[in-house]
């Protein structure tokens, strides 16, 4: 578990790297404070003391993330097998959009049967995720990773932006979307 | 201290800011693990910013207020002082000794400072007073961990009246006696100037013995 968990945090983008020394900081801080009071050792209440210079390492880590964190790409990475998100959801974190930097997913929708079939494959620069945010609606699909994925995330704010902001992007997307509407219920009324 | 007269002292500010330090605590660390377990590879999504905001941003500013308040609180307690058992236990034992009539034995007995005796006597008056005792106490934990401590004991300067002043100056039983006034019965300029020092009439401030190898016994 150990291994594995490094080499994806040093792998990680900057942002989930600066929250991750700002939770070790504030939370080193909160520990030694902890077992300093409970303990009333006269060194843990002097070192409780004396590291609190972290406390504000994490608050300004804190801050810079979350100055930048809805403005730009988020690289994410999933091992194979992982769902990315899962079709139904909704709520904020259901409205962000995906580009595929490396790897390949799987576009999985559930039958009318109440199975669940693959009916696409997504590679590197495809896209996901922009059906929900533009419909205002739950995930239509399941993403799931078929290889290591790495992607990048980009905000709501962000992607509707882009989106009212470029003519061109804005029918790209409109014809992707109907493209893979139309495919994806082909596929799907094949394989049900 | 008994735990009985403990239960029914609890509620001091020093109480209290140690419950909310050991709370801030506890909520930060929850809030932490919360977030890594609840939003694995999301730490910078809109949702998880908000557990952040409390954790790394509100709630270690509280606990900076309420932890140091605790911490500065607690070095002023008798308890604190006699952890460094080694050094300071002599001391200690001598001013909870019913029997003992050394200066610090005599106003722990009158309930003088309750609880926080030793820090009455040895911290000057004032903020400036507070701040020097807690330095001059930081080098005495470093010294004391680190084992860099000269066995026998002694004061970084002469004990100046200010420290007794600060509180006789003014008391009924001290000006009613002549050999502390000067001239307009006020307190004698001698004492003021140290020139007279008050534990050389009213001694001994500590009944120790020192031992052949220097260090303090009771």
């Amino acid at each position: 578990m150990r291994w594995k968990t490094v080499p994806a945090f040093m792998r990680g983008d900057w942002r989930s790297r600066a929250v991750a020394v700002a939770q070790v900081a504030t939370g080193f801080v909160a520990l030694v404070g902890l077992l300093g009071m409970l303990t009333r050792n006269p060194l843990l209440l002097l070192g409780f003391s004396a590291v609190q210079g972290l406390l504000l390492v994490g608050l300004v880590l804190f801050i810079l993330v979350a100055i930048f964190a809805q403005r730009t790409f988020v690289l994410e990475e999933y091992d194979p097998g992982e769902v990315i998100f899962q079709e139904g959801d909704t709520g904020e974190l259901a409205r962000y959009v995906y580009v595929v930097k490396s790897g390949e997913v799987e576009v999985i929708v559930r039958t009318p049967d109440g199975s669940h079939t693959a009916i696409n494959r997504l590679t590197v620069g495809d896209h996901f995720g922009e059906m929900a945010l533009l419909r205002h609606a739950p995930r239509s699909a399941t993403i799931r990773t078929l290889t290591a994925v790495e992607v990048f995330k980009m905000s709501p704010s962000n992607f509707t932006a882009l989106y009212t902001a470029l003519p061109g992007f804005r029918q790209h997307l409109t014809r992707i979307m109907e493209e893979r509407v139309v495919g994806d219920s082909t596929r799907a009324r094949r394989s049900s | 201290m008994s735990p009985a007269r403990e239960a029914y002292r609890w509620g001091s500010a020093l109480d209290w800011s140690i419950v909310l330090t050991v709370a801030l605590c506890i909520l930060i660390l929850a809030l932490i693990v919360a977030s890594r377990i609840l939003f694995r590879r999301r730490q910078t999504d809109g949702t998880v910013l908000w557990l952040h905001l409390l954790a790394l941003g509100i709630f270690p500013l509280f606990l900076l207020a309420f932890g140091n308040f605790a911490v500065l609180e607690y070095a002023t307690q008798e308890q604190f002082c006699a952890t460094c058992h080694r050094t300071m236990q002599v001391y200690v034992n001598d001013m909870l000794a019913v029997r003992s009539t050394s200066l610090a034995a005599r106003h722990f007995q009158d309930r003088f400072s309750p609880g926080t005796s030793c820090y009455a006597c040895h911290a000057d008056y004032g903020i400036h007073g507070t701040l020097e005792a807690k330095l001059s106490g930081l080098k005495d934990v470093f010294k004391y961990y680190t084992g860099t401590y000269r066995p026998q004991l002694h004061m970084p300067r002469p004990y100046s009246n200010t420290l007794c002043l600060k509180c006789h100056d003014g008391a009924r039983r001290f000006m009613a006696e002549d050999v502390h006034l000067g001239v307009g019965g006020t307190v004698s300029g001698e004492l003021v100037s140290n020139e007279t020092a008050c534990i050389e009439c009213h001694k001994p401030a500590h009944r120790i013995k020192i031992t052949a190898n220097g260090r303090a016994a009771g």
